[in-house]
């Protein structure tokens, strides 16, 4: 059984509105207001089950036009339909009424049938198109779950290839995690220092899940250079380079199941993270802010773990001499915006990147 | 006095206070809340104290009233005097047209009185 809808009668005139009712009272419940201010605190009340709004213009303390005033400013105009009924003849009234939204203006005299039809009509429409919204703002809730979900499986993926490389390469197996964590870090720092750089959150999380590709060319690079232990040959050093373009021809193989923005972004990173701020770096030489941004950040992010964990052809540094040694160029020149960023962040870079390596 | 001769009377339409209210009975009911209103006190009180906002809005309520009874030259009257005070003091004498509406308002509540049951 479908729930009786509240009609409010908004009238000055007791005559008036003993009209409306008996024109209403079968199939509404009715709630009565004598003028504006207290059909605001009926509205306010009870605004979740109101059904229809009849209002007149013209009443004492506040009119018709004050109470379409309030409910615009409360952006209430369209919860409900409102049925304006006046005495007013002129068009400029009615169209005055039609601008503050409301769905229909019926003249006195009215004919008690046709305004019976009319609220009727008013209400199903409303009803549908709540309806409708509702299926929509449960599609919509739907979607965004789904696109949650497929972000956490598509992180994951990408995670799962980094760490496939990165076993591969007879490594701890948690540099992705700490690259992505202090990523994560000098971006928000980035974002706080430099906020003329429009840095949102979206785009720092982007960076610190795509940072896990960095390495993925690495898989494509021989297991005898890879693995080996000793000091690499000049021509051994030049394949292991070739990591940053192998990793964009992995990508390349499933471009079209990429989104276009996110693949862009770890394509950037794959390519460039090895590039220097002065272009002594590779595979493009590129030199200050032709190096993409996230580009920058990571390629601090990654060398900071490099130097700090154990390798096959190194000690862990501490992250004190990590420290030094990158702000002091011993491993090229990174870009001075993500240095003063690091400066200002040591310590918390330093804890972070102890407690990544106890977990 | 029936419905019809109430409204031959009076001077207002009959056909059309049945075309829309329906039945008599409907028209009797209503008819007969009519001096329960306080709109014509109010409206000659506001004109006397040269309230004019007060004087618009009780004679809108004199006009909307009577049009929704079919009460036509009740209701064309009271239009004609509302005008008058739309946007505030007014600018012809509102006198006669208010001695107008008062007179025909009159006829309208005498005749009330002697309506038969529909």
């Amino acid at each position: 059984m479908l729930q009786r809808k509240t009609a409010v009668i908004v009238d000055d005139v007791e005559l008036n509105r003993e009209l409306l009712r008996d024109i209403l009272d079968e199939g509404y419940d009715i709630l009565e207001a004598c003028n504006g201010a207290e059909a605001l605190e009926v509205i306010h009340a009870g605004e979740c089950q109101i059904g229809v709004l009849l209002l007149d213009l013209v009443m004492p303390r506040i009119d018709g036009f004050g109470v379409l005033e309030q409910l615009k400013k409360e952006s209430k105009i369209d919860r409900f339909p409102i049925l304006i009924i006046s005495g007013e003849k002129d068009i400029a009234t009615e169209e005055k009424c039609l601008s503050y939204g409301v769905t229909d203006f019926i003249r006195k005299p009215f004919t008690p049938s046709l305004v019976r039809h009319r609220v009727d009509n008013a209400v199903a429409f409303f009803d549908a198109r709540n309806r409708l919204e509702k299926i929509v703002e449960e599609k919509t809730e739907q979607l965004q779950e789904r696109n949650k979900q497929l972000a956490r499986t598509n992180e994951n993926t990408i995670e799962l290839l980094g760490n496939v490389v990165e076993a591969r390469s007879m490594e701890s197996g948690t540099h992705i995690r700490r690259v992505k964590g202090f990523t994560r870090l000098l971006g928000k720092y980035m974002q706080t220092v430099y906020p003329e750089m429009n840095i949102t959150d979206e785009e720092i999380s982007s960076w610190a899940k795509a940072s896990a590709m960095h390495d993925v060319g690495k898989i494509k690079v021989p297991d005898h250079i890879l693995l080996k232990p000793g000091k690499l040959t000049a021509e051994e050093f030049e394949e292991i380079k070739k990591h940053t373009i192998y990793g964009c021809e992995v990508m390349e193989i499933s471009r079209h199941m990429w989104e276009k923005d996110y693949y862009e972004l770890c394509w950037q990173i794959c390519r460039f993270h090895h590039e220097k701020w002065d272009g002594s770096g590779y595979p493009d030489g590129l030199k200050g802010d032709e190096i993409p941004l996230v580009a920058q950040v990571v390629a601090v992010a990654d060398c900071y773990d490099a130097l700090t964990t154990e390798r096959v052809y190194k000690r862990a540094f501490t992250t004190d001499e990590a420290y030094d040694m990158i702000m002091g160029g011993k491993c090229g020149a990174f870009s001075p915006k993500v240095l003063r960023v690091l400066e200002i962040c040591r310590s918390e870079f330093a804890c972070l990147a102890v407690e990544l390596s106890e977990n | 006095m029936n419905v019809k001769e109430f409204y031959a009377v009076v001077e207002g339409n009959y056909d059309e206070a049945m075309g829309r209210l329906l039945t008599e009975k409907r028209i009797v009911k209503y008819l007969r809340k009519l001096p329960e209103t306080g709109d014509v006190a109010g409206m000659n009180a506001a004109f006397a104290a040269g309230n004019w906002e007060d004087a618009f809005r009780f004679s809108h309520n004199v006009k909307g009233v009577s049009l929704n009874l079919s009460l036509t030259s009740l209701a064309e009257s009271a239009a004609e005097l509302c005008d008058t005070v739309r946007h505030g003091a007014p600018q012809v004498d509102f006198k006669g047209m208010l001695a107008k509406v008062n007179e025909k308002y009159e006829l309208v509540l005498k005749n009330i009185e002697m309506l038969e049951d529909a």
